[in-house]
């Protein structure tokens, strides 16, 4: 009988534990750990009527970044505004996925979503976004910066959510600079190397200096992030492709510079790309401003002193970016909406984002005190990187390309593209065959797509 | 409970399952298949545009497809040899050291496809890879395995046979196990030479696992997804590589579905995919049929 019970037991153990995960969250959404549950078992006995209208007030994002310095920035928002912050993990790629199963099971949506670059054109097309600006959350896109807000804007027209404004420049390695090039001066590398032309003809002479092992860049792609980030002619007008006006040009440089010699055969944003900071043959790289932590200071631990940041030739660019989107069937949209406005609408909120992560803030005021980002940076010989990024990087943006939906498949055509020049032993690849496979694949995935 | 309904109280949560998890979802995506739908807005009837589509507009089907054929017409054949020839050698002359040789054999199979994806990368790499390496030391020029479309085959070719090999042979080891020993001593007894045994006795004695591992490497073949995925997973690479010439069908079901949000379109491309396994499992089931009447 004993033995009989057991086993009932150990079923009836069985199946709920197995049941377990069939649950519905409910109101209980997965929580980080900055709230550590020994503070909550303390705090739930004693809460009040009145303390559990405070505890409704909080917020679930979606992100991909749950470490410990974003929770402790969170922690001093709680501080100041009493909104609990919930992170959920999602990476970038699967937020689309994921926000179109939870819409369909009718499951919890976030407050706020991560909308990354690259996939934000698929996503800002979902018609699934409130506009912050419009009552009663009135968000004030006057105070963005300018050349963000076609960034955030839906298909639709309703204004999405700002981001960390992301904008690039160019990094190098000072002594290659010096050896290769005569100067490991900023201005002075920017006045020689004021337009792509002149950086291949640059290119051309490490080449033949070096003897082939020191390269100008590591990777085509390093190219084409610039190249294309500086150029704002739309890929897609409505339903038609505008490769030739936007492509072209890109294609005939990189091309170019594959011809020149001045290139390295490596995979952009690769391990071996990565690898390559800390060596001594590529001298520069496209350099966001989150690249000098998580890019730069990350491959090439010990490259105190050895960098230089410099306007590349056709100037900043945008790269990268991250639109905080509130879904309309988001259940704390007010405390979303003041989430936003704190973090990237108040200068409160800048010094957290700054001091925490190191990210720029969209508040447009913020950029009419030049030390407001500002330090010497060891691994760039004390060059004040922070405050060329804020004075001179940002105001020097001259536009940017509207987000589409076919983003993704323009990039895979585009990334198809430019493996099809790296195996080309010496460049000997046209762009006219190149456009002409780009358009074919692209009217073969996207049927609505014409010429 | 009566003893009557107590059988079908026992086999109800299979059919419970089956019906929420197997059946529902195949009746759900062929319906899904006749419409458009992005996953969030209503589902809008398209009747059988999607199909239409799939076999008159989408070139990439037929690559895919081929793409498939290709690399499950190499990889098939010497995955099942190598697997044959390891499981025989184990057998008959490695006795002692058998238990170990198996588990390193088989360990490529259990080990984590996204780990072998990113190995297989950094050692195919054209500047830094250790392949390119070892052929420099032999005078051989670097070879750009994953930006040009044979080598990246043959990379993808490589990954599934190092993969699979060690389940093919556990299969030919079980059945080698139940071939007598004494049909080996009766033919060593008359003058049979271990090949003579391998091509007389252990190839025909093996049939029933012949038809197992041939029949689930066409299927699985056709289902091919992970490691072309995997080679080209970073956000720089290609779907499917250079010229698309390891993008598979399931690929190019995995981008419709879940790049573009196309979910009727997915629908109707895995249901089509559904159909070529259907064909090729009949086509092989009719030959081997045939052999054995023959």
């Amino acid at each position: 009988m004993k033995r009989k019970l057991l086993t009932i037991l150990m079923g009836a153990a069985i199946c709920i534990s197995s049941l377990a995960g069939c649950g519905g969250s409910g109101s209980q959404p997965q929580e980080a750990p900055a709230a550590s549950s020994g503070q909550e078992a303390e705090a739930q006995p004693q809460e009040t009527e009145g303390d559990s209208a405070a505890a409704d007030r909080e917020v679930t994002i979606w992100c991909w970044d749950t470490g410990d310095t974003r929770k402790q920035m969170h922690d001093e928002f709680t501080k100041a505004t009493g909104i609990k912050v919930n992170l959920v993990a999602v990476e970038s790629k699967d937020m689309t996925q994921k926000l179109q199963t939870t819409l369909a099971s009718g499951g919890e949506m976030p407050d706020i979503a991560w909308l990354e670059a690259t996939f934000r054109g698929k996503l800002l097309s979902l018609d699934i976004w409130e506009d912050i600006t419009s009552d009663p959350y009135n968000f004030d896109t006057s105070q963005v910066l300018d050349y963000l807000i076609p960034l955030e804007t839906a298909e639709g027209g309703q204004y999405v959510g700002p981001e960390c404004p992301s904008v690039a420049g160019m990094a190098y390695k000072r002594e290659l600079a010096k050896e290769y090039l005569g100067t490991d001066d900023p201005q002075e590398l920017e006045a020689m190397l004021s337009d792509w032309d002149a950086f291949i003809e640059k290119g051309k002479e490490v080449a033949e200096k070096s003897g082939g092992t020191v390269f100008m860049l590591s990777s085509l792609g390093a190219a084409g992030q610039m190249l294309k980030g500086q150029s704002t002619a739309p890929f897609v007008e409505g339903d038609k492709l505008n490769l030739d006006a936007s492509m072209r040009p890109i294609l005939e440089k990189l091309l170019e510079m594959k011809q020149a010699g001045m290139v390295d055969v490596l995979d952009f944003s690769s391990a071996e790309e990565g690898a390559s900071y800390a060596g001594d043959e590529h001298i520069f790289y496209p350099c966001a401003n989150w690249s000098v932590e998580f890019t730069i200071k990350s491959n090439d631990k010990d490259g105190q002193g050895r960098w230089g940041f410099m306007l590349p030739p056709g100037g900043p660019f945008p790269w990268g970016g991250t639109v905080m989107g509130v879904p309309r069937g988001a259940v704390h949209k007010e405390e979303a909406v003041e989430y936003i406005r704190f973090f990237f609408a108040s200068e409160e909120g800048a010094v957290l984002q700054r001091d925490y992560k190191g990210n720029f803030s969209p508040y447009k005021p913020l950029y009419e005190d030049a030390t407001f980002y500002s330090g010497e940076d060891e691994y760039f010989a004390g060059q004040d990187v922070l405050q060329a990024i804020s004075q001179e990087v940002f105001p020097n943006i001259k536009g940017v390309r509207l987000p589409s939906k076919y983003d993704q498949d323009i990039d895979d055509v585009y990334n198809l593209a430019l493996k099809t020049i790296n195996a080309s032993v010496d460049g000997s690849v046209s762009v006219d065959s190149l456009i002409e496979s780009m358009t074919e694949e692209l009217l073969t995935k996207q049927p609505d797509l014409s010429k | 409970m009566s003893k009557r309904n107590a059988p079908y109280a026992m086999i109800a949560p299979y059919f419970i399952l089956y019906l929420a998890f197997g059946l529902f979802p195949i009746l759900f995506s062929l319906g899904v298949s006749f419409t458009s739908w992005d996953g969030i807005g209503e589902a809008a009837f398209v009747g059988l545009k999607n199909y239409k589509r799939v076999f008159v507009q989408d070139k990439f089907f037929y690559k895919s497809l081929l793409n498939t054929m290709i690399l499950l017409a190499i990889s098939t054949p010497i995955q099942i040899a190598l697997g044959l020839f390891m499981a025989t050698f184990l057998k008959d002359f490695f006795k002692k050291t058998r238990n170990g040789l198996q588990l390193i054999n088989f360990l490529p199979y259990i080990t984590t496809p996204v780990a072998v994806g990113i190995i297989f990368q950094l050692m195919f790499d054209w500047k830094s890879g250790v392949i390119n390496a070892f052929l420099n030391l032999l005078g051989i020029d670097s070879v750009y395995w994953l930006g040009n479309a044979w080598p990246s085959r043959a990379v993808v070719i490589f990954m599934i046979v190092w993969k699979n090999y060690g389940y093919m042979m556990i299969m030919f080891l079980s059945g080698l196990a139940t071939i007598s020993d004494e049909l080996y001593e009766a033919a060593k007894i008359d003058g049979a030479r271990w090949w003579d045994s391998f091509v007389r006795i252990t190839i025909p004695l093996l049939r029933p696992i012949f038809i197992f591992v041939i029949t689930t490497s066409v299927i699985n073949g056709f289902k091919l997804f992970d490691e072309p995925q995997l080679l080209f997973s970073s956000a720089s690479q290609p779907i499917g590589g250079p010229d698309r010439a390891v993008m598979t069908v399931v690929m190019r079901f995995y981008e419709a579905s879940f790049r573009n949000f196309e979910f009727g379109y997915g629908s109707a491309l895995a249901y089509c995919l559904f159909l070529v396994i259907a064909v090729a499992s009949l086509l092989l089931f009719s030959l081997i049929n045939k052999k054995k009447g023959d």
